[in-house]
């Protein structure tokens, strides 16, 4: 309230200090185990990994969803000169600035791109629908592609992170300045990476299939999931004592209303995808809905309609919810539910034509997630959790919905 | 800011320390209240207005003049051929339908996103709203033939019980653009209130007091009133919102739910809004320059709003210019040689001279908003208007044209050509849109006044460091009034 004293840094804990060892050790072991787990699972069911490939590339998108969600997050955050966000943004910073350890967990999906990807196949490589493609479609070609959006998205995520934290000691404008700037190409060339990355690594599992509006159908869904996430590791931390006070429930109602905004824009992403197909009804279109609808996957796919959709967009509606905590853990933890469920329903029907589910999809769940969040909190550990010096920060401290 | 001793009225300096300033010139809630008010109630019109009116006017009636001959004669009187069963009329429709997008965005969208900078331009652009679903309106309904059964369009229960195709999207038009019109309307309303109430308590002849009067609606400033104002306007952002999106990509079903290459693809509803707010953009900034002009508003619509519309043009425009280039791809990637065909048709066949004034002025063009220089230049950026006027409406002339006049049969392929009643009917829309808009400016308040008080320095009681504590009334700040030097 604007006759209230404005929070300043100095009411709270604005470092991770004797918690950050502590959660990435944890972070590291089960990420290690899991991964262990799901490789050994993988192993023993003796099919070159295959079912282990297809596991692992769902929990691959997921986590590299969510740290391009906070990526554009950022982008747009400075393009916008918002102020709003900047006690939260060294969150979103770190989320983003892991991209150089989401490239190196890209590795297996490119190794095993043989086992998952329809295009890898060596009775597709001489099919007349590969013919004009083979090239693009090729090994060496999504090895290059792979390496071109890491060293765009590292690029953009570790100019950020490292941006804003030397202006954590020199407190120069001249910085935020050059945050704006850089935002406009950031978001042209980081567009364009998604969008064809989506396309390489979930569209071209079925390399006959295609929907020009797949990327956007992937980046969304990220950065939904990206709010979610983000509002879990506030909640997190401060009940830890860290950032209390000055993220309030003002900051709250904004994730909230974010996560509540981009609920809408998937299903209406999503819709305008499945709609525009079922209505012109073209086989060479629908039987990638086909696949998803038989055999147990429809059930999947009802589940993926009220998961994602259809329940957040209930449930985050009323102002109340949002500017309630539990409320709000409550859908952040089902969207990322929700979300994670969505992509194994657009990755694994093309594994298995029946509905599947193992224990191993869990365990790899833990292994990419626990590195990367290793990752995160390795990089959260040597600075402040809040941009201390940024020029909107007075502002973001005494932001109020109005 | 250092910048303001060189001119006064910039205030694109980027300073991250402080929010810019919106409204210059040391304006109070007074001179605000003057500017804004004197232009519909004291000031004299000038000769250019009524110059400007008889044009447009006659303008409209060349327009109902080609309609009212379509009407008597059929639909023959149109450049439509066989194939090409959609031309001018579904190109017209699209193209005012995408227009009307930037009202709501300004007044909805930007509103829950808490840009300040919409007050000082929202009601520019809601009224433009209106008129451009107005002339929008027109052009389905007069292509429907036989226009005295165009009631069948609504699902009422006519006389021989029959009901409308609920599964054809041309039937979803009706329902989005209805309702996108119903909303918008309200909204702008809603929106003028308090202001129609000032021209009320300003207004000196007894007509107009009872005119404005009546349109207030009762209006005194309560607290109640602003309360349960406020709450209306939230809730009628909430609920337009949803709409920007709706109504364009109902728009875009019309060709998407085809079979037709080159209409149906995935991407065409999201692309369609964003092409959608990107020519409503433009035509709110062609008529905004010349209006700050000439009825001297440039202190509260300032370089800094335009800078800001530019920015969202640069990126709406960049958007456009990804989906042409997915579709492109996609066309290619698909491997269905008819939807190559189509492309490659668009981009080197006969219509290749449409594709590339297209490609020009939506894509190539407003790059140069990436600029700075450009995006605060008044004269570059009106003619940045003009060109995304034209580019967006050769979208859609590509979009319905090329697709249709080389289908599937060779044998029937043919080039539309429009004829003199297609382009009169077009330029007719144009006499219709700028005379409800010089009407709008004469008489309504053109700027929303309460609003723009509310983003002033003074508004801001916690930020006022001139204000003792506890201070909470209004206008403190070095007083003007009229006479005062």
């Amino acid at each position: 309230m604007a006759h209230q004293r404005v929070p300043s840094l100095k009411d709270t804990e604005t470092m991770l200090s004797s918690l950050g060892p502590k959660v990435f050790n944890a972070c590291l072991v089960i990420g290690l185990i899991g991964l262990a787990a799901a490789l050994g699972l993988g192993l023993a069911e003796g099919d070159n990994l295959r079912h282990f490939g297809f596991s692992y590339l769902v929990n691959f998108a997921f986590f590299l969803s969510i740290s391009l969600g906070a990526l554009f997050f950022l982008a747009i955050m400075f393009i916008t000169k918002a102020s709003w966000n900047v006690v939260i943004r060294r969150l979103a910073e770190v989320i983003a600035a892991i991209m150089p350890l989401l490239g190196l967990l890209a590795i297996p999906v490119i190794l095993l791109a043989g086992q998952i990807y329809g295009w890898a196949q060596p009775d597709a490589r001489t099919s007349h629908a590969m013919a004009h493609k083979a090239a693009f479609l090729s090994k060496d070609a999504f090895i290059i592609r792979w390496a071109i959006y890491f060293a765009i998205w590292s690029a953009y995520g570790l100019f950020y992170w490292r941006t804003s934290v030397k202006q954590d000691g020199s407190g120069d404008v001249a910085l935020t300045r050059r945050l704006e700037n850089y935002s406009g190409h950031a978001l042209v060339v980081c567009s364009l990476a998604t969008s064809l990355a989506a396309m390489d690594l979930l569209m071209s599992i079925d390399f006959l299939w295609f929907s020009t509006i797949f990327g956007v159908y992937y980046w969304t869904g990220g950065f939904v999931t990206f709010f979610a996430v983000l509002t879990l590791i506030t909640l997190g931390l401060q009940s830890t004592g860290r950032l209390t006070k000055i993220v309030s429930m003002e900051h709250y109602h904004d994730y909230g209303k974010l996560m509540f905004g981009f609920t809408f824009f998937w299903g209406y992403i999503a819709f305008s995808q499945y709609m525009l197909y079922w209505y012109a009804n073209i086989p060479e279109e629908t039987a990638w809905y086909m696949l998803r609808s038989e055999n147990g996957w429809g059930w999947v796919a009802l589940a993926v309609l009220f998961g994602t959709f259809l329940a957040p967009f209930c449930g985050l509606l009323s102002v109340q919810a949002k500017r309630n905590l539990g409320m709000m853990a409550f859908w952040a933890a089902w969207i990322i539910v929700a979300q994670w469920v969505n992509l194994y329903w657009v990755v694994m029907p093309e594994f298995s034509h029946s509905f599947t589910i193992s224990i191993m999809d869990l365990a790899a769940f833990f292994g990419v997630g626990g590195i990367w969040l290793a990752g995160i909190t390795r990089l959260a550990m040597g600075t402040s959790l809040v941009p201390l010096k940024d020029p909107r920060l007075e502002e973001s401290l005494r932001f109020e919905n109005v | 800011m250092k910048q303001s001793v060189i001119d006064p009225l910039n205030n694109t300096v980027d300073d991250p320390t402080r929010p810019t300033e919106l409204v210059l010139g040391g304006q109070s809630y007074t001179t605000i209240t003057e500017t804004v008010a004197d232009i519909a109630l004291e000031q004299k019109t000038p000769k250019a207005w009524y110059v400007a009116f008889a044009f447009f006017a006659s303008l409209t009636g060349v327009l109902f003049l080609m309609i009212g001959y379509l009407i008597v004669t059929g639909v023959g009187v149109w450049g439509l051929n066989n194939p090409v069963s959609w031309g001018w009329a579904i190109v017209n429709f699209v193209f005012w339908v995408g227009i009307g997008h930037a009202g709501t965005l300004i007044s909805a969208i930007l509103f829950l996103l808490r840009q300040k900078w919409r007050t000082s331009i929202n009601r520019f652009a809601e009224a433009m709203t209106i008129f451009a679903v107005v002339c929008a309106g027109l052009f389905p309904a007069i292509h429907v033939g036989r226009i005295w059964l165009v009631h069948w369009l609504f699902p009422i229960p006519n006389y021989q019980a029959m009901w409308p195709n609920f599964r054809s999207p041309l039937l979803w038009d009706v329902f989005a653009v209805g309702t996108y019109a119903l909303v918008s309307l309200l909204f702008w309303y809603t929106g003028m209130v308090p202001d129609l109430a000032t021209l009320r308590d300003r207004a000196k002849g007894r007509v107009r007091q009872i005119i404005y009067g009546t349109l207030a609606i009762g209006w005194r400033g309560s607290h109640r009133h602003w309360h349960r104002y406020e709450k209306a306007y939230l809730l009628l952002a909430g609920l337009a919102t949803p709409l920007v999106l709706s109504v364009h990509s109902v728009v875009s079903f019309d060709f998407a739910t085809s079979q037709l290459p080159g209409w149906h693809t995935s991407i065409f509803p999201p692309y369609f809004v964003a092409g959608a707010v990107f020519s409503g953009f433009a035509m709110v900034g062609t008529v905004l320059i010349p209006a700050r002009q000439w009825f001297g508003l440039k202190h509260l619509i300032t370089l800094h709003h335009l800078d800001n519309m530019n920015k969202i043009i640069l990126a709406t425009g960049s958007i456009v210019g990804f989906a042409y280039a997915t579709e492109f791809f996609i066309a290619w990637y698909g491997g269905n040689p008819y939807e190559s065909f189509a492309f490659v048709n668009r981009a080197f066949g006969p219509y290749a001279w449409a594709y590339w004034t297209m490609v020009t002025c939506n894509v190539v063009t407003p790059q140069l908003f990436w600029f700075k220089k450009i995006r605060t230049n008044i004269k570059v950026m009106w003619v940045m208007y003009i060109f995304v006027n034209i580019g967006m409406w050769f979208e859609r002339f590509v979009i319905t044209v090329t697709s249709l006049s080389r289908d599937f049969l060779p044998s029937s392929w043919a080039y539309y050509k429009p004829t003199l009643i297609d382009i009169l009917t077009f330029v007719g829309s144009f006499g219709l849109f700028f005379t409800l808009f010089l009407l709008f400016v004469r008489f309504l308040p053109v700027i929303a006044m309460a609003e723009v008080k509310t983003v002033m320095p003074i508004a801001d009681l916690a930020g006022d460091e001139n204000r003792p504590a506890g201070d909470y009334h209004g206008d403190i700040h070095p007083k003007r009034r009229k006479g005062d030097k």
